[in-house]
């Protein structure tokens, strides 16, 4: 039995060098390619004759912006109705529950038709920036609803008495006490949730139309993002680009995760001090 | 309070200084800062010992400082935690021990001005010299404010009150005072009860 189990350990081990490796791979192929093209005029250079992602920059910070001003507000809202003010139980909160968790499932593309079929098509808006951002705002909301409820639902069940206790409305309690100690939880969760804006293609590919050598003019304009870039560069003949720009984007990715784990720390520091 | 908990029966009438408290007319937050509470675990908000103690003037619109400064320090003495805290009032209150939590709970129920303190197990999450002074405290308090305290200790209820009343599976069987429950209960269940000889 013994020798079983340090079998079991051996075998876990050997699957945690192939995750590594299989990890380091790919950051590793990507940085070789791509280093060497990493220049001021790829970054910043004329985008109308030869390759640069400055436009892919603008229209990826572009479709942050719109996704998060529209998610973020409707997602944090909504979760705040399920947890205070339903008790997050009953059969409502239950089909919003599986209605969450089915959405967040469901793979990009088909999100990404359905931004085509409804504000590219049926609003007329064309390819535009707008129906991008709109679009990963509607994808990214399950995720932003389903993690900042689990972070409201983490508060401590005694805080919210004790506020009702001392004749405190249910209102300065939710901002008073219950966001704050929330708050941790829900910025990490809205900073991954951008993490997945900016990385996503699928939706833009159907929404925004891939323009590569042009800033959008006005939010109704087309463009592009930096992933869609790399999937440019690389169909047309510009493989070393788009590993550069892969480079720009696993930066930016992973800036952002390091972003929110700060951020949710800071914050954590701040609502419970140095209780250690 | 009760209408938070699940499951929870309620029969007769409840009135506070003449007030049905569960008349539709009654404005909840105004009884609940007339009622303070204190619960079993302590449950200090996660903020600095000032503004735990503050929460509750600044609910009811209190704003300035001088005002709010005075209320801070006469809660926190009234508690007698001010000499222990006094200069840490910037810092966390999830920083302090259990017991002294408790106390900053206490102290944040006087800052607004109750007639009436709830108290549900005060000190059965705490240590004996901790309960110790919180004991010391309500004898204090109870000079000036009426303290409703559930204990499950009968030392404790014979060292600090001076009413007893005996409830057993939500029926209440016998009330009257400390001494009498404790010397010549005149129910049965609650002889068993006191001399250990219960279920």
């Amino acid at each position: 039995m013994r020798r079983l189990y340090s079998a079991l350990k051996y075998v876990c081990a050997v699957a945690l060098v192939i995750s590594l490796i299989a990890l380091v791979a790919v950051v590793a192929y990507v940085l070789i390619n791509g280093v060497d093209k990493l220049s001021a005029e790829l970054l910043f250079g004329d985008y109308k004759d030869t390759p640069s992602i400055l436009p892919a920059f603008i229209g990826t910070l572009q479709l942050v912006g719109i996704a998060a001003v529209i998610a973020v507000p409707i997602g944090v809202a909504s979760a705040i109705f399920l947890v205070e003010y339903t008790g997050n139980k009953g059969k409502f909160v239950k089909v919003v529950q599986v209605a969450t968790e089915t959405l967040a499932g469901i793979p990009s593309i088909v999100y990404g038709l359905f931004g085509y079929l409804i504000f590219v098509v049926a609003f007329g808006w064309g390819y535009s920036m707008l129906a991008g951002g709109i679009t990963l705002a509607i994808m990214i909301l399950p995720t932003i609803v389903r993690s900042t409820q689990e972070s409201l639902l983490s508060v401590q069940g005694g805080l919210r008495e004790g506020a009702y206790a001392l004749g405190t409305s249910k209102v300065r309690t939710i901002f008073k006490i219950v966001l704050p100690s929330a708050a941790g939880g829900i910025v990490t969760a809205i900073i991954l949730a951008i993490g997945r804006v900016v990385s996503e293609s699928a939706v833009l590919l159907l929404t925004i139309n891939m323009v590569v050598n042009k800033i959008p003019e006005s939010l109704l304009s087309p463009g592009t993002s930096l992933a869609l870039d790399i999937y440019y560069f690389a169909s047309h003949g510009y493989p070393d680009e788009a590993a550069a720009t892969a480079v720009v984007l696993l930066v930016f990715v992973m800036m952002l995760n390091l972003l929110a784990g700060f951020i949710g720390n800071l914050i954590r520091k701040n609502t419970y001090g140095d209780t250690k | 309070m009760n209408d938070l908990v699940e499951g929870c029966r309620m029969e007769g009438e409840y009135r506070i200084g003449g007030v049905d408290i569960f008349d539709k007319e009654t404005d909840v937050n105004v009884l609940r800062k007339n009622v303070g509470m204190v619960f079993q675990k302590p449950n200090p908000f996660p903020m600095s010992i000032y503004d735990n103690i503050a929460f509750a003037p600044r609910t009811f619109g209190i704003t300035k400082k001088s005002v709010l400064d005075e209320i801070v320090e006469g809660s926190l003495r009234r508690a007698s935690i001010w000499d222990e805290v006094k200069d840490r009032l910037r810092k966390n209150a999830l920083g302090m021990s259990g017991g002294q939590q408790q106390r900053l709970c206490i102290a944040r129920s006087l800052a607004a001005s109750p007639k009436v303190l709830l108290m549900d197990e005060p000190t059965s999450a705490l240590d004996p010299i901790s309960t110790g002074k919180i004991e010391e405290l309500m004898e204090e308090l109870k000079k000036d404010l009426t303290i409703v305290i559930v204990t499950h200790n009968m030392q404790q209820a014979t060292r600090i009150a001076d009413k007893t009343a005996f409830f057993l599976l939500g029926e209440l069987v016998e009330y009257g005072n400390t001494d009498d429950i404790f010397i010549s209960p005149k129910d049965e269940r609650t002889e068993r009860y006191i001399t250990g000889r219960f279920g």
